[in-house]
């Protein structure tokens, strides 16, 4: 069975908006200056372990129009590269390298029938809705969050609604006063 | 503060039922307490407090650091801070307290210059808003629980900026919980 990792950015007031600055949030961008070279190794040994994304449309969107141009580094190429399934009930084209689409109504089963498969991890970026869809059916193996030293005040939270108990695998700061966090879901 | 991984102090309702602390932290709590002689409350923390820890040494199952806790608090100089609490009241183990209408930056500041140990603002959200937005925080604790909840009330909700924190300290507990240890940043 292949796991569903789940990998966010959050300030300590819960926000996950727009961290890299291209959606146009007041405070866009807010993780930039804390990322170095512990950053980077976090997440390429994350990338590195997935062979499949797994997105929600507005991630994949935001993802469809930023990614395609960066080319010539392991991470970009492997990131353009890698088989993606974007979760939505409407959207009807995708022009990203190697998508595939899940519909919304059969997205369980779909997801299921993916983690049956061969393979490394299944990595869900950003993806709000699709991150709450999952924690509601238990569906996430591991919760990586990237805790960023900033209180932003304002921006949409993740995990709208949801309740759930967690198992903390690994907490780790790095030199800027981010901390990885890792947890299992306690089903 | 204690928070939720999705940085909620409270849920709905100001429900704290799901706020998880473990022996080993107890124990460290018992530490923290006695490096402070002073703690300043809002008025919703400071109730909690005042129907808590006067009475807490007559529970039956009472651990020994609550009870040790318990003696701390109640010497400790007690600062309330309310706009709608007409007075504060002593009583049998709850004494030292005072009452104050409004932060005001030159009587914290003036607190702050008096010999002694650390001041310490326990939950008291909507305060410690007021003196992080006035520049008057020095550290800010916070108690990461393995929990998302979905729906509360945010950290430092209320705050009109965004704010940056140097990250100094942390540490791990066996129940999950990470305290972290911040140091605000402002721009000068």
């Amino acid at each position: 069975m292949r796991r569903i990792v789940v990998t966010e950015f959050m300030s300590l007031d819960g926000v996950f908006e727009d961290p890299g600055g291209a959606e146009g949030f007041k405070y866009g961008g807010w993780t930039m200056a804390f990322n170095n070279e512990e950053f980077m190794k976090f997440k390429t040994e994350e990338l590195m372990a997935a062979d499949d994304m797994l997105l929600g449309r507005i991630t994949y969107e935001d993802f469809a129009k930023a990614w395609p141009e960066r080319s010539g580094d392991p991470f970009s190429d492997k990131f353009n590269s890698m088989p993606k399934y974007v979760v939505s009930k409407t959207i009807k084209k995708v022009t990203w390298n190697n998508s595939h689409i899940i519909k919304g109504g059969s997205a369980a089963k779909e997801i299921a029938r993916l983690k049956e498969t061969d393979g490394g991890d299944i990595i869900v970026h950003g993806s709000g809705q699709l991150v709450n869809f999952l924690l509601e059916l238990a569906l996430i193996d591991e919760l990586r969050v990237l805790l960023y030293p900033v209180v932003l005040g304002t921006g949409k939270r993740l995990f709208a609604k949801n309740y759930s108990k967690l198992k903390l695998i690994e907490a780790s700061p790095f030199k800027t006063g981010v901390v990885a966090l890792r947890y299992k879901q306690v089903k | 503060m204690l928070t939720s991984l999705d940085g909620f102090f409270e849920g709905p309702n100001h429900d704290i039922s799901w706020h998880n602390v473990d022996q080993e932290f107890n124990e460290f709590a018992v530490e923290q307490t006695s490096l402070v002689d002073t703690m300043l409350f809002g008025r919703r923390t400071y109730q909690l407090f005042e129907g808590f820890w006067p009475d807490a040494h007559k529970l039956p199952d009472i651990t020994k650091e609550d009870l040790a806790v318990a003696q701390i608090i109640n010497h400790a100089k007690k600062i309330v801070f309310s706009k709608t609490l007409q007075s504060v009241s002593e009583k049998e183990n709850w004494k030292n307290i005072q009452l104050e209408k409004e932060v005001e930056a030159g009587f914290i500041t003036e607190l702050k210059k008096q010999p002694g140990k650390d001041i310490a603002v326990f939950g008291s959200s909507n305060l410690g808003v007021s003196l992080l937005e006035k520049g008057l925080l020095d550290e800010v604790r916070i108690l990461l629980n393995p929990i998302v909840i979905g729906k509360g009330t945010p950290l430092f909700h209320g705050l009109k900026n965004k704010v940056d924190f140097k990250l100094t300290k942390s540490r791990n507990f066996a129940s999950g919980n990470v305290l972290l240890y911040y140091h605000p940043q402002f721009k000068t």
